[in-house]
């Protein structure tokens, strides 16, 4: 499969597959695709993958996309303004937020994953569940604003504003850090920040789609009477 | 069968039995009684979560505090930005 990523904020995945290939997506991520590609939507893995796809933010049934005849283009969006991100899961596994997966290649398994610990799982911003990619190819994930990525050396901390935290991989440990009443209090960030420690990379989000919807809500019309 | 499998199972199973109970009690009139229940559901969960959260808050905001990783060193090297339109021109 080759693809491209192209827009800046609110980017599209171009991925163009030849016949044999077969490229998973999210329901309702495809925008367009060429007239020879064929789309089936399958529950893929039976009932069980499907619940659990549901229960991390993904959809029930995968759509599969196959080219007959010659290569298929098939261009894909998220559901946000945000980046789209290719990690290579044949190098090892990626934990991502709920709702992060977008598409693959079919070679990708994508699981439900839980937070460990009860303190993560309550103020780490993310929640008990998470999506697990792995196996063999390459994944895309979306999220709201722009990404950062830093590769952090083993023991290395990075402290990153709850739920700002995209992806990771598997190597990295997930934890929280109180930052004090004060700081808490005036400091914008709330009572815990979310510690990443290394060794592995780390996928950062510039603003998360709940940031965005509260700076939007002041300007929602509101009825009047 | 992994803890996730569990889980999903678990989760199915409560809601099932949830939709069997309400079909029930909708079925056999009981409209009143569904309706505290409810209510009380409502409010016992959110009693709890919100005790939970202060709880658990105040546990890891003593037991986890904030300190000062000196051997975390980062410069701008280390953060590669995602912008490949940026990286073309």
């Amino acid at each position: 499969m080759k693809y491209t990523i192209t827009g800046s904020n609110l980017q599209f995945v171009n991925a163009e597959i030849q016949p044999g290939e077969t490229l998973l997506s999210n329901a309702g991520a495809m925008v367009t695709m060429s007239g020879n590609v064929e789309m089936k939507s399958k529950m893929e893995g039976g009932f069980l993958a499907g619940l659990k796809r549901s229960l991390s933010g993904s959809s029930f049934m995968l759509v599969n996309y196959t080219a007959t005849g010659g290569a298929g283009l098939i261009s894909l969006a998220g559901k946000a303004p945000g980046k789209i991100l290719d990690v290579d899961v044949g190098k090892g596994a990626w934990l991502c937020q709920k709702t992060a997966f977008l598409c693959s290649e079919n070679s990708v398994n994508m699981d439900m994953a839980f937070q460990k610990r009860l303190g993560s799982i309550f103020f780490g911003g993310e929640g008990l569940i998470l999506q697990r990619l792995s196996g063999t190819g390459i994944a895309f994930i979306h999220a709201c604003g722009d990404f950062n990525i830093v590769e952090l050396a083993p023991g290395q901390v990075l402290k990153v504003s709850t739920a700002n935290a995209v992806a990771w991989t598997e190597g990295v440990k997930y934890d929280i850090a109180s930052l004090g009443l004060k700081n808490a209090l005036f400091g914008g960030e709330g009572l815990f920040v979310t510690t990443l420690t290394g060794p592995g990379k780390v996928v950062i989000q510039s603003m998360t789609l709940q940031d965005l919807a509260l700076s939007l809500y002041p300007f929602m019309p509101k009825e009047s009477n | 069968m992994k803890s996730q499998d569990i889980y999903a199972i678990l989760y199915l199973l409560v809601i099932v039995a949830l939709v069997i109970f309400v079909a029930y009690m909708v079925i056999t009139g009981q409209y009143e009684t569904l309706g505290i229940l409810i209510i009380a559901a409502v409010v016992v969960i959110a009693i709890m979560m919100i005790a939970g959260y202060f709880i658990f808050g105040a546990y890891y905001a003593v037991k986890q505090r904030d300190k000062v990783h000196t051997d975390s060193g980062m410069s701008l090297e280390d953060v590669q930005e995602v912008d490949r339109e940026m990286e073309k021109q």
